[in-house]
């Protein structure tokens, strides 16, 4: 029962949508990601400061960030930003039209979503540092700017890495959940043509194969950037 | 004695002044004519809890969002298992396919699976001449629980292959039979460094049980997206407020759990 | 890079395996006693949920009036609703055995589905937009940006023959609060829903801004080459049209009374006059 129909795909027009929406889909991916590195980057080092009222609202952003859907995230950015005022007035017709654009919220709802997470990454690969190494770099008189530079970031980031890659990867995963709030990503065409053509099945496999492709290939690029950056025999426990 | 004050006494010190804050400014919120947003919510909630206006039979709803979440779960501990003992199999006609469907499973996105899976199966299936209908909350929940399966399968091999190799040496010299080591020295240990690591996927399959609103089930998003459409616009931050402090409210403790769980298990390596 | 391969190797091996199959609907559906209907449930007046939580509407006494036939006086009818971007999987998949849903008759709908004897003839989209909004012909929305629903059969025409930007949603709810928030001028759909919408007291502020470019018929679905079950659900129809049902159902549900559906009735009285 091979009855799989891909006739569609032959249509330029389907075609040109397939290709748009994986664009849109990476450069959401990867600017939501970039975002999120940099969230990530100075809560982790705002917590090593130990500033109690700073960690307080810290921990309490990565946990609702964390402990709630990004789907309804990205609904209530989209739905209420504008209604409890991020507006503005468009110069040609006098509207008053939403601040954000649908790709706007979701970029927005992911970089949050992906920065409570790399906060949460970076913290653990601050904390699992050797005490041994840093008290090492104190002795040799290294202040405390060039012992981050110098010794925790080279350390820290390689522990981070594989939590890194997990993060990216599952920021590209969700970022089909952007075509709820139709940013025209992948699966937002994906619902275009299989309501044109209503071949379901076969638009269905062929973008989860996308999907499943480019998460391959990104995270086998981040292994292979984890190999080349190892420390050799550093963090090989057995 | 006054300067006693530790850090952790000051961080929730200051983290139940922002409670307190918030809590303020929803009084202050309310006061101001929010209160009727909240009335609204609060007369909606026994639909937005048990998809049922009276609050009785549990029809839907985030009752549902809690239902479904905990079949994909057993579901997912079912195929997970196998999957995760296929992966650490020594047969590699075994072991590999295992992993290519696990690492499939992995890097497909939850919601394109759960689409995927809405179309793919057929809603009527043919046995022996009877048809069974397959209805849509099956699908959903086969369709959340293939990823997590495969974070599942995962979670049991990482917990496996952490255990230290001095464990199978030592049990290998006292003469324990493979299967023994197994199930009496390693899958002991291995279980306390799993169930961390479970507690956290049931958070997050939980959380993606939003996403079976594409299936059409009345789950919390279906529920609030409908009863939104009786609602004027300055209501509906409320109802979204709402909405996100429930999966909040589940999933958070879970999450503190599992972190106190994993905590104490840190400990007992090797 | 092997793992990679042979994962992408492998979606492709499973993306070859899996289908869905049906047989003989008429003889099934006689077999179980039960006709089973793809209804809408949000569409006044064809099919919607009265006080009490049933579907009901022109469409579905349709439906039940076509089980009754089919299956005698003790026919039952079971309801599943659906909605435009759903029914013809459903279909097709064997969900349900005929679609009576504000089904319009399309070529692309053609391909995939057969259709019954056309019995109402329902305007095409229109849009709905605030009552400031200066637009009065399709012309004029090349390049404006619309809110619309998927799976819409009008879609495609929109965008192609008029250049306009469809935003589209999931969703009717989602697509109205998009248009209170301006992110989209308009929202075109289907002319009776949103013509209903301007009634309520809270959409006060828009109009119908620009009419319907095309009526088209509406039919049941039924699945391909099932020519049994179609020839029977037309006896059905034609049936029911001649004995005035259409009109009687027009009546109930406080719908406008069409010229089609009289014309047919007249029709269908000559045709089946012994």
């Amino acid at each position: 029962m091979f009855n799989l129909d891909y006739s569609w795909l032959a249509d330029p027009v389907y075609q040109g949508w397939l290709i748009r929406g994986t664009l849109t889909t990476i450069e959401l991916a990867f600017a939501s990601s970039a975002i999120s590195f940099v969230i990530g980057l100075f809560g982790a080092l705002a917590l090593t400061l130990r500033i109690a009222w700073l960690d307080a609202f810290i921990e309490l952003f990565v946990e609702v960030f964390r402990n709630t859907p990004p789907l309804l995230q990205m609904l209530f950015f989209y739905f209420t930003l504008s209604t409890i005022g991020l507006r503005v007035t468009d110069p040609a017709t006098g509207v008053s039209v939403p601040l954000l654009s649908a790709f706007a919220c979701a970029l927005i709802s992911l970089s949050l979503f992906g920065g409570a997470l790399c906060i949460e990454a970076f913290r653990s690969g601050l904390d699992s540092l050797p005490r041994a190494v840093t008290e090492a770099a104190r002795s040799l008189g290294y202040s405390r700017w060039q012992r981050f530079r110098r010794i925790e970031a080279p350390i820290a980031s390689r522990i981070c890495l594989p939590a890194l890659t997990n993060i990216m990867t599952n920021q590209f995963k969700t970022t089909s959940q952007a075509s709820v709030i139709t940013v025209p990503e992948l699966m937002y065409y994906a619902g275009q043509i299989y309501n044109d053509t209503f071949r379901t099945a076969e638009v269905m496999i062929l973008v989860l194969f996308i999907y499943v492709s480019l998460v391959s290939l990104l995270s086998w690029g981040m292994v292979r950037i984890e190999r080349a950056l190892a420390f050799p025999g550093y963090g090989r426990a057995h | 004695m006054a300067l006693l004050v530790t850090y952790a006494d000051k961080k929730r010190a200051v983290q139940l002044g922002i409670v307190l804050a918030v809590a303020a400014w929803i009084g202050l919120d309310a006061a101001a004519g929010g209160g009727e947003g909240w009335a609204r919510v609060w007369a909606r909630l026994p639909i937005l809890l048990t998809g049922n206006g009276s609050g009785w039979p549990l029809s839907g709803g985030f009752a549902l969002n809690i239902f479904l979440s905990l079949c994909a779960m057993a579901l997912a501990a079912l195929l997970g298992t196998v999957l995760g003992f296929g992966m650490l199999a020594k047969n590699r006609l075994v072991r590999v396919p295992c992993f290519f469907v696990m690492n499939f499973l992995r890097n497909s996105p939850w919601l394109v699976l759960l689409f995927a899976m809405l179309y793919i199966i057929p809603f009527n299936i043919r046995l022996f001449g009877i048809s069974i209908a397959v209805p849509a909350f099956v699908k959903a929940v086969i369709g959340l629980a293939l990823p997590t399966a495969a974070n599942f399968a995962e979670i049991i091999r990482g917990a496996v292959q952490s255990i230290h190799s001095g464990q199978w040496e030592a049990a290998r010299s006292l003469g324990y039979m493979p299967m023994a080591i197994y199930w009496r020295i390693i899958l002991p240990q291995a279980l306390r460094r799993m169930i961390p690591g479970w507690m956290n996927l049931y958070a997050l399959l939980m959380i993606a049980t939003s996403l079976a609103t594409v299936t059409g089930i009345q789950d919390v998003i279906t529920t609030l997206n409908t009863l939104l459409a009786m609602e004027n616009e300055r209501v509906i931050v409320y109802f979204y407020i709402t909405a996100l402090f429930l999966f909040f409210a589940f999933c958070y403790p879970l999450a503190l759990l599992a972190r106190r769980m994993e905590q104490s298990v840190k400990g007992d390596s090797l | 890079m092997k793992t990679t391969i042979l994962t992408i190797a492998s979606s492709l091996l499973l993306a070859l395996g899996l289908s869905a199959a049906h047989a003989d609907t008429l003889a099934d559906v006689k077999s179980k006693g039960t006709l089973t209907i793809g209804v809408k449930n949000d569409y006044p007046p064809y099919g919607l949920l009265n006080d009490k939580g049933e579907i009901v509407g022109f469409e579905v006494d349709l439906g039940k009036y076509i089980a009754k036939e089919l299956l005698g006086p003790d026919g039952k009818v079971e309801l599943v609703p659906v909605v435009a971007s759903n029914r013809i999987e459903f279909l097709n998949s064997g969900r349900i055995d005929i679609i009576l849903a504000t089904l319009g008759v399309t070529p692309e709908r053609a391909k995939v589905i057969d259709f019954s004897e056309y019995y109402v003839s329902a305007p095409g989209p229109s849009i709905l937009a605030p009552k400031s909004a200066t637009f009065s012909k399709w012309e004029e929305m090349k390049g404006l940006t619309l809110c619309g629903i998927q799976g819409s059969y009008f879609n495609k025409h929109l965008t192609e023959a008029y250049g306009i930007n469809l935003t589209n949603f999931k969703t009717q709810p989602e697509a109205y609060r998009a248009l209170k928030d301006n992110r989209c001028v308009g929202f075109a759909f289907d002319d009776m829903t949103l013509r209903k919408k301007t009634e309520e007291a809270d959409w006060a502020g828009y109009k119908i801004a620009i009419d319907p470019y095309e009526y088209i018929p509406q039919a049941a679905g039924i699945r391909k080459d099932d020519t049994a079950f179609r020839e029977a659900v037309n006896k059905a129809i034609l049936k029911a049209e001649a004995e005035g049902k259409l009109i009687e159902w027009e009546t109930t549900y406080g719908m406008p009374h069409a010229k089609y559906i009289a014309e047919r009735a007249e029709a269908a009285k000559a045709k089946l006059k012994p």
